[in-house]
């Protein structure tokens, strides 16, 4: 068996199994010249094995996206954390010093109602949001703008309905110089 | 856990249990959209987003596929993937003036005559407008004339993911402006 074989079978038996393997991860296992091979193996497994049952922590997810709610506050309550309690493992998980979490806790909450790019999102703070949940990072369902973010209510950049004013205040709230904390929640991809 | 996650083979025919179709296959479509090498990191999870807010829309519509449900998302997922890499050149060459990114198309300035009926803020109009064309009539379509974002996307003829890069851009200059004071 060669080392393509040998990974498109791992890859296999992981999904299978409902263990959440990592597609890129196989990738970056391969040869650079094997990739593009490895990886249409990937999408043949996908095609062929039903798909695992999924954890219920995704369907509570998906359900409240469904619903037009932020998923990701649907989680954490269900999971009754504190949204002060998850900022702080989030921060210690990304490794940022305490002078950071007011930082990590506005970002926290754009993140939590939708608010940010996900393409902007780095990929340590996906890995990061997914341990601290108690998920898997590829059944995290983090939404950006594109799913309603943009309009919801708690918007730092407050839409204006007809006729009413934009504020300068919510323009001054924005985020300030980019730091590390700023390139983790906006400087992706990667 | 509250709820249960029912099996998605209970899956027949072309009924279509919403739930469970986005729930069992949310995590097979990273999957998919990784072994492709062709986005990475956030990009894969904006694209499954987008995948399954056509999927969404779609059953929510009464469409019934001519495929099974999961290659139906595969398939979509692939189309969602070439839009997404075809923007994302754009997007990856902003440092060009406006017109030379791949997928962009002009503005169609016949738009200003209804901006100007809108103007409610003197100043938030003159920081708009010296965000130059593109990202000021992003803002004050999106600010003043309360479009969505995906409104404001295909009025000038761009994508959403395009929209949304371009507004978080903006905002970033007028925040730098405010607080340097030069506003």
């Amino acid at each position: 068996m060669s080392d393509i074989d040998a990974l498109a079978e791992e890859f296999r038996r992981a999904y299978a199994a409902g263990e959440h393997p990592d597609a890129a991860a196989f990738l970056d296992r391969a040869d650079e010249a094997e990739r593009e091979e490895l990886g249409r193996r990937i999408r043949l497994v996908l095609a062929d094995e039903p798909p695992p049952d999924p954890a219920p922590e995704t369907l509570l997810m998906v359900q409240a996206m469904l619903r037009g709610e932020p998923p990701l506050l649907e989680l954490r309550t269900a999971k009754g954390m504190t949204r002060d309690q998850v900022v702080t493992d989030l921060r210690e998980e990304l490794g940022l010093q305490p002078d950071d979490e007011q930082r990590v806790a506005v970002y926290y909450h754009e993140l939590e109602t939708g608010q940010l790019p996900l393409a902007g999102i780095r990929d340590r703070v996906f890995e990061a949001v997914a341990k601290v949940m108690g998920v898997a990072r590829s059944s995290l369902l983090l939404q950006g703008p594109e799913a309603g973010g943009a309009s919801g209510p708690l918007a730092v950049f407050a839409r204006a309905e007809p006729g009413a004013e934009v504020s300068l205040h919510a323009l001054a709230a924005l985020p300030g110089e980019p730091d590390e904390v700023d390139d983790l929640f906006t400087g992706g991809p990667g | 856990m509250r709820k249960e996650a029912p099996s998605p083979r209970s899956l027949s025919g072309d009924e279509y249990d919403l739930d469970t179709v986005v729930a069992s296959y949310w995590e097979p479509v990273l999957h998919w959209i990784r072994s492709t090498g062709k986005v990475r990191g956030g990009e894969a999870d904006e694209v499954r987003q987008d995948v399954f807010l056509r999927v969404t829309r779609e059953i929510r519509a009464g469409k019934r596929y001519r495929l099974p449900i999961g290659a139906a998302i595969f398939q979509i997922t692939n189309w969602t993937i070439r839009g997404y890499v075809s923007g994302a050149a754009g997007r990856r060459e902003h440092e060009q003036p406006y017109g030379e990114h791949p997928g962009d198309e002009p503005f169609d300035t016949g738009a200003e005559a209804e901006i100007d009926q809108v103007g409610q803020d003197e100043v938030v109009e003159a920081l708009f407008a010296r965000l130059g064309d593109r990202e000021g009539t992003l803002m004050t379509m999106h600010y003043l004339q309360g479009l969505e974002l995906s409104e404001v996307a295909e009025a000038m003829g761009i994508t959403a993911n395009n929209a949304h890069q371009i507004h978080h851009r903006a905002k970033k200059r007028i925040h730098e402006w405010l607080v340097e004071g030069d506003a």
